[in-house]
């Protein structure tokens, strides 16, 4: 590898795990994430030498990470294509040596929206602030709030055994009364 | 609840990297930078293609002209459209060589790095992570582009119009946007419009060009239809113009375009002069700077905004002149370097500054087939020097294209 790329191979071997982690949440599968951390990995390769000289490189990764995944769902959007999470929900993460609340967790994750799944990833796994979630996925402050809302809720009812993880908050009081029959629709 | 969800969430995750990973990315991004200019359509490279041809724009081996580009100046052959190219936000750029709008969109070349990006993935794209951006191209339609781009001098900032965004009134306006290319913010100059919404109180700028220090650009602006100014106005909030000079007065700031006014002239790294081109007039000195080169067109394309706008006549092709100032006084150079038509589809070609004594023109090649209106052809864009030589540099792609260069457009005669 050439110098263009000096240090490129130890940042993905060090960070590649935990940016992969963040794909495959954001996707719902592992071959979607695989490409989107592919194409990710790419176009920050393109741009490897101003991203290095600017310090810390994981945050710009994750933001051209992000992108594509988003990307992705709006070239789906346009197309009427049905999102790769929804094709394959049998496939995808591996949980047979995990607990029966991942299992129940993974299968309602995907059961989300793009965008309701992608807010709780932001806000609760990369611990994005509203704002900045806003700005990545291209919405309103008060988007992603509603979005957080119904996600959470829509959690609660699909996987009624995990309530304690995603119980209401401060955001979601309002929205305790719906039913899951009112979320799911 | 963060914490048990982010703990689930952990472990459902992910984070088997799949092998390979790095190789793969490496060779794509090679791969794409390789083939970034690479104008589709012409994939046969042809053996009028030098070599020293091939060891300057290596980046463009693959598009078929026979141009002999400026050596030093990473430009490919042919200008690429915007199709195809990573956004600005994606391939983040600190300063650009050269601009243009094609077919509404606009394209960044830094001539340094050989690298071209589009502004937006399209118009009907929210950028992401642009939130600054987000509220003008949110409201972009599909028919709704950018009509005009004037880089600054340092090519870190360009001027942008648009046209037939709504305004607050329910009306189609057209507005002013300072961007910079860096950060990609972009805001919206207020108080004033292009086109013809000739809004009460608002200025319709018929020529944009950046002053020297890229802090200020020029904008020669009507009000109500009057007597058109010039306005000096600084690059970043409140934007408060200051008046330079209405009518012949002579402009004392330095702009980096041959302006469209009919009033106003260029010296190459100069200042703001009066001439009538209108009626064929020339410069009348003492100009305070010598050594300088100014040029003027002949009822051309530097005429057409102006005629357009004003509703006086339709802009007629005509040839460039170019004129020494010697000793503070202009003289015809004995050549008219681009004597050609120059103008197609009653759009104004781009004149830019390149370097200290030379400019760059945009015109119709001269075996252009005629027409009215003209049949699209790739436009020639050619660098003229002090002593009125020209040199192809490179040529736009076919379509609706408004070029402007920097001026650090790397350019050795």
């Amino acid at each position: 590898m050439g110098d263009r790329y000096e240090g490129f191979d130890e940042f993905v071997a060090t960070r590649g795990p935990a940016l992969m982690r963040t794909a495959s949440l954001l996707t719902g599968n592992t071959a979607a994430a695989e490409d989107a951390l592919q194409e990710a990995l790419t176009r920050v390769a393109m741009r490897w030498p101003k991203v290095v000289r600017g310090g810390a490189p994981e945050p710009y990764v994750r933001r051209v990470l992000y992108t594509v995944v988003v990307d992705d769902w709006r070239r789906r959007r346009r197309l009427d294509v049905e999102p790769a999470d929804r094709q394959d929900q049998c496939d995808g993460v591996d949980v047979a040596s995990r607990v029966s609340s991942t299992l129940v967790l993974g299968d309602a994750l995907r059961r989300l929206t793009p965008r309701q799944r992608a807010v709780l990833v932001l806000r609760y796994y990369d611990d994005l602030t509203e704002v900045q979630a806003a700005d990545v996925l291209g919405c309103s402050v008060s988007t992603v709030k509603s979005q957080t809302k119904h996600a959470l809720m829509r959690l609660r009812a699909l996987a009624p055994e995990l309530i304690a993880a995603f119980s209401p908050d401060e955001d979601s009081t309002e929205l305790k009364g719906a039913s899951p029959k009112e979320v799911l629709s | 609840m963060t914490t048990d969800l982010r703990q689930l969430l952990d472990n459902v995750a992910e984070s088997a990297v799949p092998s390979g990973l790095v190789d793969k990315a490496v060779a794509a991004a090679s791969q794409r930078r390789r083939s970034r200019f690479v104008v589709s359509g012409s994939i046969v490279a042809t053996a009028a293609v030098v070599l020293g041809f091939l060891v300057v724009v290596q980046p463009f081996a693959g598009v078929t002209e026979d141009v002999q580009p400026a050596q030093g100046a990473q430009l490919p052959a042919q200008l690429p459209t915007a199709k195809g190219l990573p956004s600005l936000e994606e391939a983040p750029m600190e300063a650009a060589s050269t601009a243009y709008v094609i077919d509404g969109e606009v394209v960044f070349i830094n001539a340094e790095t050989a690298e071209a990006v589009k502004l937006f993935p399209s118009t009907e794209d929210i950028p992401l992570s642009l939130s600054a951006t987000a509220a003008l191209s949110s409201r972009l339609s599909v028919e709704a582009g950018w009509n005009r781009v004037v880089l600054s001098p340092d090519g870190m900032h360009a001027l942008l119009t648009t046209s037939s965004l709504p305004t607050a009134d329910g009306k189609l306006g057209d507005f002013l946007y300072v961007l910079d290319i860096e950060t990609i913010g972009i805001e919206r100059v207020p108080g004033v419009r292009v086109g013809d919404d000739m809004s009460e109180g608002a200025w319709q700028p018929q020529l944009l060009a950046w002053d020297h220090d890229s802090k200020h650009f020029m904008c020669g602006c009507a009000m109500d239809g009057g007597t058109p100014q010039v306005l000096l106005i600084p690059r970043v909030p409140p934007w408060y113009p200051e008046t330079q000079g209405t009518g012949i007065d002579v402009i004392d700031v330095a702009p980096f375009q041959v302006a469209a006014g009919g009033y106003v002239q260029l010296e190459a790294k100069g200042r703001w002069l009066a001439a009538d081109f209108m009626y064929g007039n020339v410069l009348e000195g003492p100009i305070a700077r010598s050594d300088l080169l100014a040029m003027r067109a002949d009822a051309g394309a530097l005429f057409a905004e102006v005629h357009n706008n004003s509703g006086a006549t339709n802009a007629m092709p005509g040839p460039f002149w170019s004129i020494a100032i010697d000793d503070g006084y202009p003289t015809y150079l004995p050549t008219r370097p681009t004597s050609r038509p120059s103008w197609r589809e009653g759009t104004a070609v781009g004149v830019s500054w390149a370097d200290e004594d030379s400019y760059i023109v945009t015109v119709r090649p001269a075996e252009a087939p005629p027409g009215e209106p003209p049949p699209p052809v790739a436009l020639d864009v050619v660098v003229v020097d002090a002593a009125g030589n020209e040199q192809t540099l490179t040529k736009t792609a076919v379509g609706s294209t408004v070029p402007s260069f920097a001026g650090n457009l790397p350019w050795t005669p």
